[in-house]
Order: C-alpha cells, then structure tokens, then sequence
C-alpha cells in the first residue's frame, strides 16, 4: 500500500498551502501534489461592478503583489475601452512599477532567500531570518536593506496614493500626475536604490557564492529542471516588466513562441487535476503530458530567472553586466537551476532601480497629459504585466455600460505550479529513501518552493503568522511518525 | 503627559472575516478618538510594518485568528503570548510576522518596544470568501472590539 507525507506549511501569510508526497511500497517518493485552499466566490465579487472599479479592488485580492494586480487590471481597463494612454502616463506606470518590482525582490532575498544562505540551511531555525542574517552581514547593511525597501514602497505610494492599495492608475492612465518636487525626491530615492541593487549582488558574491556548499547548492543537480521559460520582452527581447510581447524560450534556447498578451489563450492551456484547486498552465501547441519537464511537455516555468532566460539581455548598463556574469557562471543559456531564481532576482532589482532613476529624470515624467477618457463602448480585454513572481494576465469582459460580466486571471504562482512540484518531488527523491525521512527534508522542501517566491494570492493574514510545517508518514495507512516545525 | 497609543489593523479588506483588523480601525477613524492616538490601517502587513509603526508607550494590535475558538470570540494577548505561540521564525513565503518587526525595529532603528502591547485577536469564521462584509457574529465582534479599544484610551 502507498504512503503519505503531507507537509502542511498553513500560514496566513500565504494562504493554506500543504505539500502532500506519495511513497511508492518500497517507502520511496512516488509522487508530490502542492495543494492549496480555493477562494470562493471570486467571479460573484467581480461581477456587476463597474471595470473602472477593479484596479482598485484587485490589489486587495492579493497583499503579497498589490502594485503588480493594480497594473495588469489598469492595463486590461485600458484595453475594455479601447484606449491608448498618454506617454506621460505610461511613463509614470512603469516609474510606479519598476519600484514595486525592486520592493518585492529586496524584500524577497533578504528576508525570505538570504537567511536559507546567509546563515546557512544549516543554523538553527531561530537565527535563519532577517535578524540572523542582520548578524552577518552588519547592522548598516540592515539598514540599507530597510531604507532603499521603503523608498520603493515610498516612489509607489507618491505616484499611487499608497504602497500596499494604491489606488491612481485606472483605465486610461492615472488620475493624478507628480509634482516637480516629488520628482526631485524619486530621483534620490532612484540614485540611493542603484546604489544599494549593486551592494546586494555583492553580497551575494561574497556570502552565497564564495562558499563551496552553497556554489553546488545553486549549481547543481538538486533542484535543476529543464524546462520551458516565459517572460515579457521589449521590441529588443530584453526585460520589461510592464509591457511587451510574452516570448516562450525552449529547453534548449530555442525562441518557441512570442505573442501579444491578448492572444494567451491561444498559446496557454490549464490542465486541471481533481486533487487540487490550483490549475496548471501548460502550453497548449505541446500539451500537456504531466509534471515533468523536457522539450516533450507543455510545463514552463516563470519569474525572474524565466525572464532573463527568454530575453536577449538587459536594456540597462550596470544590469546588463550583472545578467552576463550570471550566464557566464553557469556558462549555460538557458539556466535551469532553480536556485539561480535568487540570483536572477537581483539582477533585475537592479534593473529596477536604473529605471527609476531613468524614469525620474525623463522630462516627460511631471507632464500633466495622464489621463486619456474612454470614448468607445467597453467590450472586452486583457492587461498583462511582468509581476515579481512571473506573468500576471487579467481578462475582462463587460456589458456596454462598462459592468463586468467575466474575469479571468492567469497569476504566476499557477504557471509555475508543476515546476514546484517537480522540485519538491526531487528534493524529497534525495531525502526520504525507504520511508526515512529528517527535519533536513522540510529545509529542502522549503527551499524549492522558496525560490519561486509563491503567493497563493489570498493574502489572509490572521493570527498566527509563522509557517507552520508537518511531514506525516503513513505505513500501511497508519501514521508511524511525524515531523513538526512551529505548530507545537 | 497623555500616554501615546498606535492601533494597527491587519488583514485583507476582501476576504470576509479576515477583514475583522482593518474594520476595527476603519470605525476608530469616524469615532477621531485624539491627537494621541494613531490609527494605522496595516493590511496585510509584512516588512512595510517597519515603515508603518512609531515609537509610542502602547501599541493595540488588532487581526483575525483561527486557533478553533467560538468564531466572534475576541482573545487578549500579549506580547508574551506571540512568543510562545508563533514561534519566532522566518519561514513564511512573504514576509516576517509582528514580533519579528518588532525585533528588527528595535535592532536596526533603536526603537524600543512600546511599554504596553496589546493584541486583539478575533476568532474568524470564514477566510476563504471573497466579500467585504464579515459574516455575523465577527461582525458583532468588530463593534464589540472598537467599544472595548475606546475604553481603553
């Protein structure tokens, strides 16, 4: 009779998740299945609103990625009413966004990435967080982390009302432009978050990758996946977080498909398996042949070592240097290890940052011109951007005055469901062997799903905010042992 | 001198009782409780709590809990209780919890803990569904807490 563990990491903060894995009679991992709890009543609280109302409402949905919903579903309001927004506003929203982008992937690495590192798998439990990591690497490096984190919470809350429900952008632009002297303000803040994106990949230099342990831990076998990578692409196929076309790379590096994001529903097929509420994005020309990977199957993978691997570089000067070191470390394109999603990520902070800077002294940026007013009939579109964690599709459909009828939206963590599960599966093939399994398979585990940075976009957050973990392992369907973190 | 008091409501505004935090502030609002006592809307939280919270001598935490209890049931805890049961830890996919915050303040920014910490956490029913009304008894829950927050001040 098969075997279950079930790792349930239930907390709030990122909904109620559990990892169930399958061992086969020999107590060896048969297979692993990422659940997590379906919101109800998403389409009944979409309806009948005004679509104007949803770049509001949707940031809501999600506290992890606010400023990311608060594009995709201005973008698709733009597209229901048939507009092109002015320069200036367009500018703004990418200024807007390119700093929610640096705010998750600082937040991201330091708080939740950095501390599996720095200091180390390996410590206890207690000091792998922010605090511990504050130890080594000093207090004013804390400092900055906390400082240049809050000015790209600040640039978005001076352009969208508010960092965490902004509320400006809407379907035809922005309902406010900045000040010359909030400009003035974004460009310090610009300048101080290069600064602070280039000491960032030096610490990853020097803390992650001049230790042996750690250099295998990212370069090899334990959680590398040959995969298919999607990611937005500027009309030069480097990096855009805001607009572009969607371009699908192959295992082997192959350009397999580029398209605009209204056309995703020709490209991108859901699979749906009974056991979970989470689908599974696929793409549709391969199909889809379960959860593994090979130029055979339709799995793809997104974020942020997604969209290095599918573009052709970095439309900036200093991140163009940091992607080619990167690729010239693993001397292979595309990367497929999974923990290089860490890497990638401060690359493109630092991406992020020389666009606000950009951004800021653009002349165009305190331009008044933000808002172009809807003069069609609202019928029906699609708003997609880069979010941190990977492609986030909105599509809307409504009546002619404008009331929603329909909604669907497309969010990274889904695409990248499969591929956690294939590096869940592997992490736990190397450590449950003969139904043996240890406290060093939650880190493991941790640490694959980790790396995609999944939100399971319900931004609960009651009491208690931990994650708790459970591995159950069931023999001849009684539970023989358990292994616990943070729920006793 | 008055006694400076910061009230923090935490949850997502859409996700029926998980709303609970935030309604409680919202009410505070439109009751203008003082000049000394700052409300702050804290959503779903996270690092931006670092930005979000002041130095004051009491701090009111107010959030959602599901530990099992009668749904609308408001738990008083302390700063001692999150100690024992949320095991101080970053693990989470998204960010640190509020003790964590709290510790990373008082490392980085020398800001000391407020002198009185006091967390209001009302036991939910439903965090699953899309909607921005609490189901009934959180309902009652939320009015009961804003009377008993006002006592307090």
């Amino acid at each position: 009779m098969n075997r279950k563990i079930t790792i349930s990491p239930i907390t709030r903060l990122e909904g109620h998740g559990k990892i169930d894995i399958l061992l086969d009679d020999a107590g060896n991992v048969k297979d692993c299945y990422f659940q997590v709890v379906e919101l109800r009543g998403f389409e009944r609280f979409c309806q009948g609103r005004p679509v104007e109302e949803l770049p509001r409402i949707m940031p809501k949905i999600c506290g992890v990625c606010p400023g990311a919903h608060h594009m995709a579903s201005s973008k698709a309001g733009d597209a229901v009413y048939g507009i092109e927004i002015p320069s200036a506003a367009k500018k703004l929203r990418q200024l807007f966004y390119n700093a929610h982008i640096s705010h998750s992937h600082i937040l991201h690495f330091f708080a939740l990435a950095a501390p599996d590192f720095i200091p180390g798998p390996g410590a206890d439990a207690a000091k792998r967080n922010i605090l511990g990591l504050i130890d080594v690497v000093g207090k004013d490096t804390g400092l900055a982390v906390i400082k240049n984190r809050g000015y790209a919470q600040k640039i978005q809350e001076i352009i969208c009302g508010h960092a965490i429900h902004p509320a400006a952008s809407l379907p035809g632009g922005l309902s406010k432009p900045i000040t010359e002297e909030e400009r003035v303000e974004i460009e310090a803040m610009g300048e101080s978050m290069v600064s602070f994106a280039l000491t960032a990949l030096e610490i990853f230099q020097d803390l992650v990758l001049a230790n042996p342990e750690y250099k295998e831990l990212i370069a090899g076998d334990t959680y590398y996946h040959e995969t298919y990578y999607a990611g937005m692409v500027d009309e030069n196929n480097k990096v855009n977080f805001y607009d572009g076309d969607v371009r699908v790379k192959s295992p082997g590096g192959e350009e397999f498909a580029r398209f605009p994001a209204g056309e995703y529903l020709d490209h991108i097929g859901e699979h749906v398996e009974p056991w979970s509420y989470l689908k599974f994005p696929f793409l549709k020309a391969i199909g889809w042949k379960g959860m593994k990977g090979g130029g055979d199957s339709g799995v793809y993978r997104v974020n942020s070592l997604a969209r290095l691997n599918v573009a052709e570089g970095m439309a900036t000067p200093l991140a163009q240097k940091a992607y080619e070191e990167m690729f010239g470390f693993f001397n292979a394109k595309p990367v497929h290890n999974t923990l290089a999603f860490h890497w990638a990520r401060l690359v493109e902070n630092l991406f992020a940052a020389e666009e606000v800077l950009r951004l800021a002294t653009d002349p165009e940026i305190t331009s008044k011109e933000v808002r172009a007013l809807p003069a069609q009939t609202p019928t029906e579109g699609v708003g997609a951007v880069e979010a941190a964690r990977g492609t986030l599709y909105h599509h809307y459909t409504t009546d002619s005055a404008g009331m929603v009828t329909k909604v669907n939206l497309i969010v990274a963590t889904a695409q990248n469901n499969a591929g956690m599960g294939m590096s869940v599966k592997k992490a736990a093939e190397k450590l449950i062997k003969n139904g043996e399994a240890d406290h060093k398979l939650l880190n493991m585990v941790e640490m694959g799903f980790r790396a995609y940075d999944p939100c399971l976009a319900c931004a609960t957050h009651c009491l208690p905010g931990q994650t708790p973990l459970e591995v159950r392992i069931f023999k001849g369907g009684e539970l023989y042992r358990r292994l616990t973190r943070n729920l006793d | 001198m008055l006694m400076k008091t910061q009230v923090l409501g935490l949850g997502s505004a859409v996700l029926s009782d998980d709303s609970a935090g935030v309604k409680v502030v919202e009410r505070l609002m439109e009751c203008n409780p003082g000049p000394d006592v700052i409300l702050t809307m804290g959503g779903t939280g996270g690092l931006a709590l670092v930005d979000m919270l002041e130095d004051c001598d009491r701090l009111i935490v107010v959030d959602a809990v599901v530990s099992g209890a009668e749904p609308g049931c408001i738990h008083h805890m302390g700063v001692e209780d999150l100690e024992s049961s949320m095991p101080f830890h970053c693990v989470s996919s998204h960010g640190p919890g509020l003790l964590e915050i709290l510790r990373l303040r008082e490392a980085l920014l020398d800001a000391p803990l407020p002198k009185e910490i006091v967390i209001l956490a009302i036991e939910a029913a439903d965090t699953a569904t899309l909607s921005e009304n609490c189901t009934p008894r959180v309902e009652k829950a939320v009015a009961s807490a804003v009377d008993q927050i006002l006592a307090m001040l």
